[in-house]
């Protein structure tokens, strides 16, 4: 398997360098960067099938770098110190990452399950999404990962997420329903700021989907395809002063 | 024979503050604002009532016009007043009192109840320049009296002296005496030294005109110690003046050259000229009639000089007067007919008819010396004919009948001698009646004054009252004022504590989070595994205890996290220790499904340092059994409940093997931590129980309850 390391601080290349040499057997560093004009040659040149990128290069991101590409057809696995905008964005493309420190552990069990699964044209389609976002500056797109596919869809289409268990399942327009096999806390965190409201344990909204607030029955959300999201006591009132000023 | 003066001032505020205020006003007007430029135009007016009607009435104007602009009917009601006191030192009364009615009207309508008294009083001064003492004597008095009752005693003190003027003049001067004594009292209680010295020389003069000499005595002296006091020299040659007229009434002429020769002194040395030839005429004439003519002529002389320079015809013609009379005591007869001739001059220019009735018969008299008797018969019936003062008709009969009997006609000598005596005894019983009378005055003012007493002191004990009351309710103020700052102070305080509380006991927290030997016990593991070879995990261990102490400050700076983010934190924290302790150490945090774990709100690391006690103490000083840490949470009607429970020594068996301090030092900031939070958390706690199987410790349970707190 061919990879490329993209990493500014030296001494985290080396170690990274270290962890995938030593520990992953059937793998090659076809090349490493240490700054964006580095990092975009060895890209586009190395055809590489995983590359483990470093967000933050110099005075430059690894997004300008995907973005001058004509094609990105590697898996990517970002190695970032937290910065929360960024992560959200990695996050709504399905992306991997890494946190720093770089846990050797957490590193390999990442790698190995890349190898098993690399179709390059779900990851052109993963890292398009994110080169989306980041470009717009607006997050507009989610890739949502099931068992058997990916889709993107834009978050005007997603009517409501509801909790099931560790799944999460969207209600999109026409009657779509896709699961995906993550926490409704994940989406939560990842869409607040993009006009989507928790109005339950169990229930994530798109408050642009919203027709009425129904005060029968305790109280609930009419949805614009007409179906019924329950709100919880505590969030009732917030709720009524957002969709006021909405 | 009387020409001595007596200087008295009715009013008790002769003067206005006038200075140069007015320029700096007048610089000051050019940038104020509207409200600002309304007091100073009455400044201004104020200040130019003194030295030009004209621009008083213009300034006075200007501020009427702004107030109406502004609706300011305190300002309106105050520019009227200045409008009727322009035309009233103008002596155009009826525009005056026109205004001064208007202002009054104003007053009545805005409740303006300090004002209303002083117009009252003003127009008081306008009936009294037009001689309607009763009129005047009204408003003063009702001036007086709403002042009063407002407490109003700068007004009080304005009106007391002025009610007791118009008395004075009606001649009842036991009122006077009662009025002026109020003055006193007033003016001295406000501080108004002008004040007290008018009504101290007031009842000096009151008592001078019922000859009851020794209190007007008494009282001249007070004020003259008082100006001595305020270094008042105009007003001290004034007092000194007065006492010397006095003294020569009450027949101490030795003691009233001596106070006019102090007036003199002092009038040179303030070269107030007027005063200084008043004085020096009084010292010639007390020698002229203690027959000391040439210390007379010297005096008068001396006054002569002055009175040419200041121009002053009267007294001009007054000392030439009396220099005749100094002349014609030494029987130089000629020189003495030259000084008469020349006051005559001056008085019939003056038209002064009295006086010129005293000259005639002062020439008469002096021709009658040298035997001219024809002349002096001319002189003689010239002043019979014009003559109104009695005393200078009666001294004129006698020298008629004089004349005429050295002219040999008895007849006419005889009746004139009649007219004289007929005269003399009418002015004598006159004089008689207005000494029996003076008497009766000075027994009703006795009278009235020892019921002026009763009514003083049951004014003063009203006025003590009333200081009282003011005493106490500006004391209660002041109590309430200093409660409420204590109130302020002790509240800051206890914010500030409270506050200091909270960052101390945050940095406990922190500290005891980073407990130094979980910090070592970290890096000593991470040794160990670097030493024995295995570089993963060491790098692995390094990465997650990295990211731990991250949490850890990041969430340390927040009151509260969610609930997930305080159980990861404490995942990841146990998979540390579970990494370093190997397979000494199992773990199980439940979390059922119930517990609103992304919407419950928990204080940082709440359950940290009881799961290090657990480990530290509880598992690892354990030899056989594997040791185990389960945590619950469990969220019911109104509580948040996190259970953790180790199957570890116990606490007993730890405190043998290691001093106490850490565990309970636990507990210590924990409880502390719960308190800092207020009510919200009255009803948190810390449980600890021992747990034991048939008597043998089988480890800690602790349940910490807190309340539910939603995001």
């Amino acid at each position: 398997m061919r990879i490329v390391i993209i990493e500014d601080e030296l001494a985290i290349l080396n170690t990274i360098k270290g962890i995938v040499t030593n520990y992953i057997p059937n793998i090659e560093i076809v090349g490493t960067a240490t700054n964006t004009a580095d990092a975009y040659t060895c890209l586009k040149d190395t055809k590489p099938e995983i590359a483990l990128c470093d967000v933050n290069i110099g005075e430059h991101t690894i997004f300008q770098v995907l973005e001058r590409l004509d094609t990105i057809d590697f898996k990517i696995i970002f190695i970032t110190a937290f910065e929360e905008y960024a992560v959200k964005a990695i996050k709504l493309s399905a992306i991997d990452y890494i946190i720093k420190p770089v846990d050797p552990l957490e590193l390999i069990a990442s790698l190995k399950k890349a190898s098993n699964t690399i179709d390059r044209k779900i990851e052109s389609q993963k890292a398009n999404v994110l080169v989306e976002n980041i470009t717009a500056n607006i997050l507009n797109k989610v890739v949502l990962k099931t068992s058997e596919r990916i889709v993107i869809v834009t978050l005007p289409e997603i009517i409501q997420v509801e909790a099931d268990g560790s799944y999460s399942t969207f209600y999109l327009n026409s009657n779509r329903k896709i699961v995906v096999s993550k926490l409704l806390k994940e989406y939560d965190e990842l869409l607040a700021d993009c006009e989507f409201y928790r109005t339950h344990q169990s229930h994530l909204v798109n408050l642009n989907q919203v027709r009425s607030f129904e005060k029968t029955n305790g109280g609930y959300l009419l949805m614009k395809n007409g179906s019924q999201i329950p709100v919880s006591k505590r969030k009732r009132e917030a709720l009524l002063q957002i969709l006021e000023s909405f | 024979m009387k020409v001595l003066v007596t200087l008295a001032f009715f009013l008790a505020m002769l003067f206005q503050g006038f200075c140069n205020t007015t320029d700096s006003l007048l610089v000051v007007l050019a940038g104020a604002d509207k409200e600002e430029k309304l007091v100073i135009y009455k400044e201004l007016c104020s200040s130019f009532f003194s030295i030009n009607l004209d621009s008083a009435e213009l300034f006075a104007r200007e501020e009427l016009l702004l107030a109406k602009e502004l609706s300011n009917y305190e300002y309106i009601a105050l520019g009227y007043k200045s409008l009727g006191t322009v035309h009233n030192y103008k002596g155009n009364f009826k525009p005056a009192k026109l205004y001064y009615d208007t202002a009054l009207n104003i007053a009545h309508e805005h409740n303006l109840l300090n004002y209303i008294g002083t117009i009252k009083s003003n127009i008081g001064t306008i009936y009294e320049a037009t001689g309607e003492f009763d009129k005047a004597l009204e408003c003063y008095s009702q001036a007086y009296k709403l002042d009063s009752t407002n407490s109003n005693f700068e007004g009080m003190n304005n009106s007391a002296p002025n009610i007791g003027n118009i008395h004075l003049k009606k001649g009842e001067y036991p009122e006077a005496i009662f009025y002026f004594k109020e003055g006193l009292i007033l003016a001295s209680e406000l501080n108004d030294d002008i004040g007290v010295l008018g009504a101290l020389n007031n009842l000096g003069l009151a008592y001078y005109r019922i000859s009851d000499y020794k209190q007007a005595s008494a009282f001249y002296i007070q004020a003259l110690e008082l100006t001595e006091e305020i270094k008042s020299v105009y007003y001290s040659t004034f007092m000194l003046n007065n006492l010397g007229t006095l003294h020569n009434d009450w027949g101490n002429l030795t003691k009233a050259l001596d106070y006019f020769q102090k007036s003199k002194k002092l009038s040179k040395v303030s070269e107030n000229i007027q005063n200084y030839v008043y004085a020096s005429q009084n010292i010639g004439l007390i020698y002229n009639n203690l027959n000391k003519i040439d210390s007379a002529l010297f005096y008068l002389n001396d006054a002569l000089k002055s009175a040419l320079e200041i121009n002053d015809t009267y007294i001009q013609a007054s000392i030439y007067s009396n220099m005749g009379n100094s002349y014609q005591a030494r029987n130089n007869f000629k020189k003495a007919n030259e000084y008469f001739i020349k006051s005559l001059s001056i008085r019939k220019e003056q038209s002064l008819v009295d006086d010129i009735a005293i000259s005639h018969y002062q020439l008469a008299r002096n021709a009658f010396l040298q035997d001219k008797l024809s002349e002096a018969l001319n002189y003689s019936l010239e002043c019979n004919k014009i003559v109104i003062d009695k005393r200078t008709a009666i001294d004129n009969y006698k020298l008629l009948a004089d004349i005429n009997e050295s002219m040999n006609k008895p007849i006419s000598a005889l009746e004139y001698y009649k007219l004289h005596t007929q005269l003399k005894d009418s002015v004598f019983t006159s004089d008689k009646h207005i000494h029996i009378q003076n008497l009766q005055t000075q027994y009703e003012t006795e009278k009235r004054e020892s019921q002026i007493q009763s009514l003083k002191t049951t004014t003063k004990s009203q006025k003590v009252l009333q200081k009282k009351t003011i005493l106490i309710s500006s004391l209660a103020i002041a109590i309430l004022l200093l409660l409420l700052l204590i109130g302020v102070f002790v509240f800051q305080q206890r914010r500030l504590r409270t506050e200091k509380t909270i960052a101390v006991t945050e940095q406990k927290l922190l500290r005891s989070q980073m407990n130094p030997h979980f910090i070592f016990n970290a890096l000593s593991a991470i040794q160990n595994f670097i030493m024995s070879n295995d570089a993963l995990t060491a790098s692995s261990y390094l990465s997650r205890f990295a990211k731990l102490m991250r949490s850890i400050l990041t969430s340390s700076r927040n009151e509260f996290i969610s609930l997930s983010s305080e159980i990861e934190m404490l995942t990841t924290y146990l998979d540390l220790q579970k990494l370093r302790l190997g397979n000494k150490l199992t773990y199980h945090i439940t979390v059922p499904d119930s517990v609103e774990v992304d919407e419950l709100k928990v204080p940082p690391m709440i359950a940290q340092p009881f799961v290090e006690n657990a480990v530290e103490h509880g598992i690892l000083k354990k030899d056989s059994k594997q040791g185990e840490i389960r945590i619950a949470y469990i969220q019911n009607e109104s509580n948040l409940l996190i259970k953790i429970e180790d199957n570890g020594i116990g606490r007993e068996e730890a405190k043998k093997t290691k001093n106490n301090e850490h565990k309970s030092y636990a507990t210590k900031i924990t409880n502390e931590r719960l308190k800092i939070h207020g009510a919200d958390f009255k009803n948190a706690s810390i449980e600890i129980t021992d747990l034991y199987d048939n008597s043998n410790p089988t480890g800690t349970n602790i349940v910490i309850k807190l309340p539910l707190i939603f995001s």
